[in-house]
């Protein structure tokens, strides 16, 4: 039993040995995939633990409330901290998570929609007018798949050709969680998909 | 083969320090080359002490007595499950397994958090190589394990194992206090890498606070053991004698104890930092000097047998330590200011820290106690002992001020305690300890205590009251919280009794399982309280004559003897009776080894309820057997101390239930195997004590009646040059046999 053990270690004690010395013993190019630090991996991984640490600390805090061991005036401060706290590291975690960064889209389309909703309302009274006034105009850039440029009937969803949903050629600069914007309000379709997002 | 171990010694102390350098460089340059080759560096170390200590446990088990330690420690009759425990029982042996320990953790450590704690990995695998490599230094320079003889000079028998250690229980117990005091290397590192690298934010407090459970739990069980092991074999009657090696280990145990109530409130609140880096780097040190002081021989103790020239090593590599942790505790001592202040002395951070107070003060008279009889005769010449007694003046009142303490601790409102919180939490723990405690007085006064015919001092009386009050004060403070957690659940989730309680345990492990470690203390403390109506005996019989203690009465029937090809083992025959009815018989005896006649063992019997211990040692025997005399005592509640241990155990277990996360991090897809395996280790190092001291207590197992019960083969083998066993009044000269 202890030679058994004696090889088997003596093998992993050998095998470990020959890891020390392969990140400097390889092609130049492979050393430099070694430096490959994934700053994102780091950076979510310190994020994940603080906001599990935040959970914890909520939880904690709920419980110590309901036992009285906290005052209603601290409880309310330390809650609204940890939350605020809680709520940046999930959006730097949301920002990291692919790199979309689409925060930043939502808001800047929150902000164009606003001001085309204002602009709207200020040019045609009735957002139906607006509607009607741009299919009585009949623009074609609705109808054509943005990606192969196929024509397109008024109800498809998605490019006969290609398969592209209709939908893409007005969002393409959204990021894919769009969920908010989807069925934002009707005036989507009285504007221009450029006034829509940007 | 002991070349092999030599060799691979060395290969250890080779990568260790290349390993010091690529962590260095990995983390003053975030290199991954380094990162990546620094790692492996530390999964080769842990290969290579594991390779050597495979080569000295092959040669324990094939009697390879070429090897100077194998042949000091071990001889042909010793049986495999000892030859296992002489690996440990020496010097050099206790040296490479605290190494292997130190490798092993710190793999473990590296693997865990491969992906995580990146700025602080690189600096903790430099440290820990550090501490190998000092300790590997020590080794092969100061007390090498496989030294050998001569060709020519080879013995051809060993020279056996102490007979001391010669008991289940030293074989656990020396390895669960190394790995203790080794695996303390982890959380040390990191107060030290967030030293080094700069970041004090709370990261290293997290790490720390899982990784300083390890020890702590390993602390616990083996000072557990430790006093088991005192308590059946020394013939103290008591399971902590202040011995100055038990205080080594209690030492790091008191620092660690306050350490994690203390990172707790950094973690919270932000403050204690200085404290707690403090705290960390003194915990650490107070291993290495509890080493320094049981192996250099500076202080007498039962702990003689580890004494060995290497004293002035250890003395080195704790100043070294000792003086280059202190300097970066300094260098860093501007950045480690706390965010908050204490906001009243009435909350619970204030009992947090008052807390600590009482731990390191409780710290500072056992060092005081342990050292200064030393001092004092270095600089007067004149010898004092500190004993038991005034350890005991100091102690109890200042564990019965942090049993408080616990208490309070446990229901006080955080940053400011008002009367409305007072109200909601003190009121029925406070009653409830009024109440309870002359009710159970006045119980067991009549139900048991007035049958043991004693009557305690006033002191004993007031600290053991006292003990009883608090005991039921902090065991209501947690019933309490457990009632309203699970009332709580069942309100939210419409859950059973059983269900909540399981839940509230698994979801907040943290505060439930300490909460069930401070209810193994308060188990403890009872078993305190209990020692104010203890009985102490020594009295001489003769063949047939009988005595009564307590309400027991022993008759001493006679002793006879079993002769072993190591030991001539005489055990006593004495049955106890209450009341005129047979109880059951008691078989103490004394075992006398070949090598070494002139320090016979006793081989005490115990027989062990809840309600109280009968604990009987065959002190000495007339050479025909007519007269012998024994130690006898009746211990009321000492039970509770293994219980409370148990206990205590179970909840550190429930602060360190792997979550999933943990258990991915291992191996992803692992989970359920994993889980079960951890799970089942566990439990069962939880509760081997407990079912090591039921079986003894219980059986002849206990007993030296053991003897018999061992293969006959052993006894059968050897030639008859005597009879086998004495007949009750038949008549042995003892002196016939050179004993």
């Amino acid at each position: 039993m202890t030679v058994v053990l004696l090889v088997v270690s003596i093998a992993f004690t050998l095998a470990m040995l020959v890891q020390i010395l392969l990140p400097f013993s390889v092609s130049r190019e492979e050393q430099l995939s070694f430096e490959l630090l994934d700053e994102e991996l780091r950076q979510i991984e310190i994020l994940v633990n603080r906001k599990v640490a935040l959970v914890q600390t909520l939880r904690d805090l709920e419980y110590d409330w309901e036992t009285d061991k906290i005052s209603e005036k601290d409880y309310q401060r330390f809650k609204r901290s940890c939350e605020r706290q809680a709520v940046a590291i999930m959006r730097r975690l949301d920002a990291i998570h692919g790199g979309r960064d689409w925060q930043n889209d939502i808001d800047r389309a929150i902000d164009e929609r606003v001001a085309s909703n204002l602009f709207v309302s200020e040019e045609s009274p009735s957002p139906e007018l607006g509607e009607s006034a741009d299919d009585h105009d009949g623009t074609d850039d609705a109808l054509v798949c943005a990606n192969c440029a196929t024509p397109l009937e008024d109800d498809d969803l998605f490019c006969g050709k290609c398969g592209t949903p209709v939908a893409s050629a007005e969002d393409q600069d959204l990021p894919d969680e769009r969920p908010p914007l989807s069925d934002f309000d009707p005036l989507t379709n009285t504007s221009s998909p450029s006034e829509i997002t940007g | 083969m002991s070349w092999l171990g030599s060799l691979a010694i060395y290969i250890a102390l080779y990568v260790a320090i290349v390993g010091i350098a690529l962590g260095a460089v990995a983390a003053i340059t975030q290199s991954r080359r380094f990162l990546h080759a620094a790692r492996f560096a530390t999964y080769t170390v842990f290969g290579s002490i594991t390779v050597a200590s495979v080569v000295l446990v092959h040669a324990f088990l094939t009697h390879d007595f070429s090897i100077k330690y194998v042949a000091g420690f071990s001889d042909h009759t010793m049986p495999t499950f000892y030859l296992l425990g002489a690996f440990w029982g020496g010097q050099a042996g206790s040296l490479l397994f605290w190494i292997w320990k130190v490798v092993l953790f710190t793999a473990i450590c590296v693997y865990v958090n491969r992906r995580s704690y990146q700025d602080f990995m690189p600096w903790v695998m430099s440290v820990c190589m550090t501490v190998t490599a000092a300790l590997l230094l020590i080794l092969v320079f100061g007390s090498n394990p496989f030294e050998g003889y001569q060709l020519i000079d080879d013995p051809t028998v060993g020279q056996g194992l102490n007979p001391l250690l010669q008991t289940p229980k030293m074989i656990l117990h020396p390895p669960a206090l190394l790995t203790g005091m080794a695996s303390m290397t982890i959380p040390f590192a990191f107060a030290i890498a967030a030293l080094l690298s700069g970041n004090l934010s709370n990261t290293w407090v997290k790490a720390a606070r899982t990784w300083i459970l390890i020890p702590w739990l390993f602390l616990t069980v083996g000072n557990i053991l430790g006093g088991m092991w005192a308590y059946e074999e020394l013939g103290w009657g008591g399971y902590w004698a202040w011995d100055p090696v038990e205080n080594a280990s209690f030492l790091p145990w008191l620092t660690a104890t306050a350490l994690i109530h203390s990172l707790l409130i950094q973690e919270r609140r932000g403050m204690l930092k200085r404290w707690n880096v403090g705290l960390m780097i003194a915990t650490f040190l107070l291993t290495l000097f509890g080493t320094y002081i049981t192996r250099s021989g500076l202080i007498e103790s039962v702990h003689s047998f580890a004494q060995s020239e290497i004293g002035p090593y250890f003395l080195t590599l704790l100043i070294t330590f000792a003086v280059s942790s202190i300097a970066l505790f300094i260098w860093r001592w501007k950045d480690l200011k706390a965010d908050q202040r204490l906001d009243s002395p009435v909350s619970r951070e204030a009992a947090f820290i008052f807390n600590n107070w009482m731990f390191l003060s409780m710290t500072a008279v056992v060092l005081f106690g342990t050292l200064w009889p030393r001092i004092r005769e270095a600089l007067t010449g004149s010898e004092i002992a500190m004993g038991p007694q005034w350890f005991n003046r100091w102690m109890i009142p200042m564990g019965l001020l942090l049993l408080l303490m616990m208490g309070v601790g446990t229901i006080i409102a955080w940053r400011k305690a008002n009367w409305k919180n007072f109200q909601r939490n003190f009121v029925i723990p406070i009653a409830a300890s009024i109440v309870l405690t002359p009710l159970s007085l006045v119980a067991y006064w009549f139900g048991r205590g007035q049958h043991l015919g004693v009557i305690p001092d006033e002191v004993q009386a007031l600290y053991a009251i006292t003990a009883i009050l608090l005991c039921y004060f902090v065991g209501a403070t947690i019933v309490q919280e457990f009632y309203r957690g699970m009332s709580a659940r069942r309100r939210a989730h419409d859950e059973s009794w059983t269900e909540s309680f399981v839940r509230l345990c698994l979801k907040q492990k943290r505060r439930y399982g300490g909460y069930i470690v401070h209810l193994g203390i308060v188990f403890a403390f009872l078993a305190f309280a209990g020692n104010a109506m203890k009985i102490e005996k020594d009295i001489s019989l003769k063949l047939g004559e009988s005595v009564t203690i307590g309400d027991y009465t022993l008759t001493y029937n006679g002793l006879h003897d079993q002769h072993y090809r190591e030991r001539i083992m005489y055990t006593a025959t004495m049955p106890v009776e209450r009341n005129g009815r047979h109880l059951f018989n008691m078989n103490p005896g004394r075992a006398v080894y070949h090598t070494t006649q002139e320090m016979p063992i006793s081989e005490i019997d115990i027989r062990s309820t809840p309600m109280e211990d009968l604990y009987v040692a065959l002190v000495n025997f007339d050479p025909s057997g007519e007269t012998a005399a024994f130690k006898v005592f009746v211990g009321p509640f000492t039970w509770f101390f293994w219980f409370g241990g148990v206990i205590l155990i179970l909840g550190t277990l429930i602060c360190l239930w792997p979550t999933r996360e943990s258990i991915d991090s291992l191996r992803p897809g692992s989970s359920g195997l994993g889980r079960a395996a951890v799970f089942g280790m566990l439990t069962a190092l939880t509760f081997s004590p407990i079912v090591i001291w039921t079986a003894e207590s219980h059986t002849d197992w206990g007993s030296a009646a053991r003897y018999s019960l061992i293969s006959q083969a052993e006894s059968e083998a050897l030639p008859p040059p005597l009879p086998t066993s004495l007949e009750i009044g038949e008549h042995y000269a003892i002196d016939d046999e050179g004993v």
